[in-house]
């Protein structure tokens, strides 16, 4: 008993942020949710029911056997379970909201919520788990865990919109942890980062940053590439396996992220994000990404695990700035750049307010569908029937074509200032 | 939009097309020009809550009508029972130099406003001198950008206390759940207040 006391005082601070952090996802659990849930509540529910798998990533896969698992639990899913069929639908929003009506007016959906969003969790406590082991010093590791009990992105994607970002959250935050433990040993390091870049395509971004560093450290240009290949392929193929063992094959929905590399929105800064016209034209993106990868080589005697995670955020920042994604996937960069963060204090400010122009932009831009009825479940009556932020008095008289330049040249602005940041700290260049 | 204000929510409500819902319509009456005496405007809402206290709308006027030549408008606001008998809940006339590209109408709170139909109608109390002073008012949304929303919007005066009253109602009709969730939500509060407690103790003695 005193040894727990003793405990309890000397980590204090912690305990306070760490439950913190979990009394937000609890209060926004059984709260708030995105049409999105229902679409895939829909698709695990017919593997619980049925035993077939339609579910259209491994993310709603692992979600589906927790669901299988505790069966009995989802029961009272089958009452309305009819009416998600349409949300099942590709771009049917519109057609999806009476759904998302009926479903936030149901007597079991607070506690449907809660339950759904448990593997989320759990997965979210590994992310703290990580987070809690990765320095030994013990401002870094406040500093850590604060930006897990109160990092938004995280907070937003899981528990508020409902999606699964927990789960590549805390493969990607894995990789970096093993690279950290262990700079010699490269295999563990990139098969997280496979896995995480199988669940969010994304991920895979950050391979240069690692590569680098395992070449630095351990003088091997293509080994760590080849691991990173191969375990994409092979975690891909049994992953596609177990699914494929449960599959329908007569439904159209199936559709595996991991059989094609898949962004969602790739073909917006891929088609769209160009500097230039005709012939001379390129890409944005490809733009950024080569001339980090020049700053990050050229004349380097060394690439330390800091560097790496500097260079690993600034290609996840040069995604986010030369694309359109979507609401939440802000929250791709919260390996890096939360790491970055304690490495670099003066990025932190810059960051949040960087996150909040993010989500102005976004909700300015995606409303109606991202808008103030995400907390629908918690009051159907008082925030189903709220105006979208566009017709509010201000943006009616600013015009909201010009909101939506403003919020995106901010959010713009704070990204190339983070990453002049993190650039400038680069020390380890030969003279 | 919330703007809290001493205790009480001022709600902004739209008619969009997009938040079209069973319980919430906006039907056109009449959108006639207000430029001869006796011509209206009017629209049918169905409330979704208590406490209705204000309209804006999309309303147009010559900006060259001067305040010596204004025209007097009537806005009325009526509870439609059945068989549309008209209850008014509200009249008052304005200048029509009040208008603007949008313009709010304020008139006391509609208590018992919830699951009411209710029928908004301005009326031309006089003749306008000449063509030019034509008053309209907007209820279509006539906007061809589907994000610019034109047509009436209603605000609800909402208190604090009927939102938590509300939220305790959800929690009753699942009770099971709630019962299990507050005790964890009180139990991790309570852990937070007890190490913030100690922590604060510990604060105190190494000042001392």
């Amino acid at each position: 008993m005193k040894k727990i006391s003793l405990f309890v005082i000397k980590n204090r601070v912690l305990l306070i942020l760490i439950l913190l952090g979990l009394l937000i996802r609890i209060l926004m659990m059984p709260n708030a949710t995105f049409i999105d849930l229902l679409s895939s509540t829909w698709r695990e529910m017919v593997f619980v029911n049925e035993g077939r798998a339609i579910v259209s990533n491994m993310n709603e896969f692992i979600v589906a056997i927790y669901m299988k698992a505790f069966s009995p639990l989802f029961l009272p899913l089958n009452e309305i379970i009819g009416i998600f069929r349409e949300t099942a639908e590709p771009n049917l929003f519109k057609n999806a909201l009476p759904t998302y009506d009926v479903f936030v007016t149901f007597p079991h959906a607070p506690r449907m919520l809660f339950l759904l969003k448990i593997p989320y969790l759990l997965f979210d406590l590994g992310v703290l788990y990580l987070s809690l082991r990765f320095f030994s010093e013990d401002k870094k590791k406040k500093l850590l865990v604060a930006i897990w009990a109160f990092g938004l992105p995280l907070i937003f994607a899981a528990y508020i919109w409902g999606r699964f970002e927990t789960l590549p959250v805390f493969f990607g935050l894995l990789a970096f942890y093993f690279a950290y433990k262990n700079p010699h040993s490269y295999w563990p390091a990139m098969l997280s980062l496979a896995i995480a870049a199988i669940l969010r395509s994304a991920f895979a971004f950050t391979l240069p940053a690692f590569l680098l560093y395992f070449f630095y450290q351990n003088r091997q240009r293509f080994l760590p590439l080849i691991s990173f290949v191969l375990s994409y392929l092979v975690v891909g193929k049994i992953f596609r396996l177990i699914i494929s063992a449960f599959r329908d094959p007569g439904f159209l929905s199936t559709n595996l992220s991991i059989s094609n590399f898949s962004l969602g929105y790739i073909d917006e800064f891929i088609l769209t994000g160009r500097i230039g016209i005709g012939p001379g034209e390129v890409s944005l993106f490809i733009f950024l990404i080569a001339t980090i990868i020049y700053f990050a080589y050229s004349g380097r005697k060394k690439f330390n695990f800091e560097q790496m995670v500097y260079f690993s955020s600034l290609f996840m920042l040069a995604f986010f700035l030369s694309s359109r994604v979507h609401t939440h996937y802000i929250v791709w960069l919260m390996p890096a750049l939360s790491l970055a963060c304690v490495y670099r204090p003066k990025i932190i400010i810059p960051s949040i307010a960087m996150i909040i122009f993010y989500y102005f932009y976004y909700f300015v831009l995606f409303e109606p569908q991202v808008m103030l009825e995400l907390f629908a479940p918690l009051n159907p009556q008082f925030f189903m029937h709220l105006a979208p932020i566009s017709s509010q008095q201000f943006f009616m008289n600013h015009r909201i074509e010009n909101i939506i330049i403003v919020a995106r040249s901010l959010f713009s602005i704070l990204v190339v200032f983070i990453m002049f940041l993190l650039i400038r700290k680069n020390e380890n260049k030969l003279s | 939009m919330l703007i809290v204000r001493f205790g009480s929510l001022d709600l902004v409500l739209s008619e969009n097309k997009n938040f079209i819902y069973s319980d919430y319509y906006i039907e056109t009456r009449n959108q006639e020009v207000l430029n001869k005496k006796g011509n209206t405007v009017s629209f049918k809402i169905h409330s979704v809550r208590n406490g209705l206290s204000k309209v804006t709308l999309s309303t147009l006027r010559p900006h060259y009508l001067f305040e010596d030549e204004d025209l007097k408008i009537n806005l009325s606001i009526y509870y439609l029972g059945r068989d549309e008998v008209r209850e008014q809940k509200y009249s008052a006339d304005f200048p029509a130099s009040k208008l603007r590209n949008f313009t709010t109408f304020d008139f006391p709170d509609l208590d018992d406003s919830k699951d009411k139909d209710i029928l908004v109608e301005f009326s031309a109390l006089e003749d306008a001198v000449d063509e030019r002073h034509k008053i309209e008012i907007v209820i279509d949304d006539t906007d061809p950008d589907e994000r610019v929303t034109t047509g009436p919007r209603l605000f609800y005066n909402v208190k604090l206390y009927d939102l938590w009253s509300e939220y305790l109602g959800i929690a009753s009709k699942d009770f099971k759940f709630f019962k299990y969730y507050y005790l964890l939500v009180g139990f991790v509060s309570l852990a937070i207040i007890f190490l913030l407690i100690i922590d604060y103790k510990k604060i105190d003695k190494s000042r001392c």
